[in-house]
């Protein structure tokens, strides 16, 4: 997609957001103790945006979109977004078998997803970063991260 | 000013060993937990009260004094070495420490953004010591309109930040401001934009927004970018800025000192609005603003020197009138309290011997973050020769475990990683993500401010233009926003004629 085109479609997704935005905060006229009511600010926003955003139609028609320097890589956002699924894995695990043992996998994949090829690196950082961060969290800062029994350390 | 007890104050401190202990141990904590994402000044203060409690009072708060000033500096070492600011005062210190880092130029940035501290520190104590009651009278003269007026100020830094369109960063403020409508109102108390979800009715909290800006984003753009091949490292030559590149920048340090120390006076204003503030106007009043968002030190000068100047300029309020000027004062000001004192008014009349050595230790504090700063430099600048295959799974996890940490919540988590996508995304199509940080922090105070003034004026507003401050306000507003729209033409037209100007020479070669 072309920066044209992808301004001219940010600027139609943007006016249909603050349209709702419009419409949702309608609901709250009324609803505050004075007549400056909860709508009213997201509703200037929402005008605001609306506004902005027909000029960057209109900027794109007018073939005055700005370059961006990256071109779209699909290849790479697919890596994106496997690495997002196995965070949010990750997260599911980090409840059910504890922060510690949880992080020394989610470390091992990470580095081995994104071709650390030496296995002792992937081991040692695994271990040592997770057990450093556990210790500074938990004993220093006092911060409960979650254990393997489903519960909180407090 | 009684100059015979400000002597001895400073002498109380400065000449006893132990407080100097007491000062490295607060600001190597507040390094620490500043550096780390998610985790703020003002939790490494909340959390390291306890440990005051069996030590001296004087002791005591200089430790806190330490960790308050070490935690706004440490933000900026993890803004400017992964792009994700260990506190929401480095959020502009980033916006050119992170385009330095990849021009292997961290050490000198952080040894900028050192000294820029230092001088800001030494600024914002200096000005508390010795203005603290004039400065605290005009604070108190702001009300729901002054207050409006300055987040109007502040969010026209948005001009600064916008990257390579001003509409795209103004809709991305806009955007901005739109999440800060999210949860409860402010004002009446009416739960808005939460569909049915509990965990948004406190709104978006700001932590994993910050996090998942600038961390996940970068995140995402570290693993797009991965490729298999090996590692080289890379050569680093010089930690310290050369001395010219220092002189050239001390003008900017202290005028983003003051800048600071002003805003953070003003109770309700963070350190954060302090800095994009003196950032805008480093950016403003350079000869080269085209500079600034690709590597500019000025930028960290400004910002760092200005977050620090704050943390004197928040003292003010709090010492003075018992009104914390932040978050951070707010938790001192607890701790004043469990140790016995209650700042206001009557602190300087009946406790002058806590008064003077706060000052002192306020003083003391910088000069041992400048000798910890410096003397750590080389190894926190080593970190950005770690391995990117090794370190963005670190960076994954830190930012995973800082949007954790806030409220131990993992919605925060899920939260901060589906804003860094909408951000990963935003990048792609040429929107900056600061506008979004500058709204989130002065969107509820604007919106709140905005109301109640109408309130006040029973929707006349005219309340905005008759008021000296507010008035003031909006007059530089204009004056900035014309100038600098000015300047970012006139450099936009030269970078434009410098590209065609390369472009045609490589034709004639």
């Amino acid at each position: 997609m072309n920066i044209k085109k992808a301004d001219i479609n940010t600027g139609i997704g943007l006016c249909v957001l603050s349209v709702l935005v419009w419409i949702y905060a309608e609901q709250y006229r009324g609803k505050g103790a004075s007549e400056y009511g909860p709508h009213l600010f997201p509703q200037f926003i929402a005008i605001c945006l609306f506004a902005c955003a027909v000029i960057l139609i209109i900027n794109a028609i007018r073939n005055k979109s700005t370059v961006p320097e990256d071109q779209i890589n699909i290849k790479g956002m697919l890596r994106v977004g496997a690495a997002i699924f196995i965070c949010f894995i990750y997260i599911v695990i980090m409840q059910l078998i504890g922060f510690l043992v949880a992080t020394i996998i989610f470390l091992f994949v990470m580095m081995s997803f994104v071709h650390q090829k030496k296995l002792t690196t992937r081991i040692i950082v695994s271990f040592v970063v997770a057990g450093s961060v556990f210790l500074i969290f938990s004993y220093f800062l006092k911060i409960p991260l979650p254990e393997a029994d489903f519960t909180f350390r407090y | 000013m009684n100059y015979e007890l400000l002597a001895s104050g400073f002498a109380e401190v400065l000449l006893n060993p132990y407080n100097f202990l007491f000062i490295f141990i607060g600001v190597t904590s507040g390094i620490v937990v500043g550096a780390l994402p998610g985790l703020t000044a003002t939790m490494g203060v909340a959390l390291l009260i306890p440990f005051t409690f069996g030590l001296p009072t004087i002791q005591g708060l200089v430790m806190l004094l330490g960790i308050f000033s070490g935690g706004i500096y440490g933000g900026s070492i993890s803004g400017i070495l992964i792009r994700t600011p260990g506190t929401p005062a480095a959020a502009a210190t980033l916006l050119d420490g992170y385009p330095l880092s990849k021009q292997g130029k961290a050490g000198p940035a952080i040894g900028i953004a050192t000294i820029s501290s230092f001088t800001g520190g030494i600024m914002g104590a200096l000005i508390m010591t010795f203005l603290s009651p004039q400065i605290a009278r005009i604070g108190l003269r702001f009300g729901p309109p002054e207050f409006f007026a300055l987040a109007i100020f502040g969010l026209t830094m948005i001009i600064s930040i916008s990257g390579k369109s001003m509409l795209k960063g103004f809709m991305a403020a806009l955007f901005g401001l739109l999440i800060t409508t999210i949860g409860f109102d402010p004002i009446s108390g009416v739960p808005r934009f939460y569909f049915g979800n509990r965990d948004l009715l406190g709104g978006i909290t700001f932590i994993p927004a910050l996090i998942g800006l600038f961390g996940f984003a970068q995140v995402f753009r570290n693993i797009e970018k991965m490729r298999s091949n090996s590692y080289k490292k890379a050569v680093m030559k010089k930690i310290l800025p050369r001395r010219k590149e220092l002189f050239r920048l001390l003008p900017t340090m202290f005028k983003s000192g003051f800048i600071g120390t002003f805003v953070g006076s003003i109770p309700g204003c963070g350190c954060d609005i302090a800095a994009f503030i003196a950032y805008g106007e480093a950016k403003r009043s350079s000869k080269h603003p085209e500079r600034f968002g690709k590597g500019e030190m000025k930028g960290v000068a400004a910002a760092e020197s200005a977050n620090n100047g704050a943390t004197g300029g928040a003292m003010i309020p709090m010492l003075t009138l018992g009104i914390p000027g932040d978050a951070v004062t707010a938790v001192l000001l607890g701790a004043l309290t469990i140790h016995g004192f209650q700042p206001g008014p009557l602190l300087f009349r009946d406790h002058l011997d806590i008064v003077y050595p706060i000052f002192a230790g306020m003083i003391a504090v910088q000069f041992v973050m400048l000798i910890v700063g410096l003397s750590a430099a080389r190894l926190f600048a080593k970190l950005i020769d770690v391995d990117p295959k090794v370190l963005t799974p670190i960076i994954f996890l830190l930012c995973i475990v800082g949007s954790f940490s806030m409220r131990f919540s993992f919605f925060d988590v899920g939260l901060a990683i589906v804003i860094g996508i909408i951000a990963y995304f935003m990048e792609y199509y040429d929107f900056s993500v600061s506008p979004i940080l500058l709204a989130l922090i002065l969107g509820p105070m604007a919106e709140q401010n905005l109301i109640r003034s109408l309130m006040i004026s029973k929707g006349d507003i005219s309340i905005f233009f008759t008021r000296p401050i507010t008035v003031a306000f909006f007059l530089i507003t204009l004056l900035i926003s014309i100038s600098s729209y000015i300047r970012m033409k006139k450099s936009q037209k030269r970078e434009m004629e410098n590209i065609k100007n390369n472009s045609d020479l490589l034709k004639e070669m």
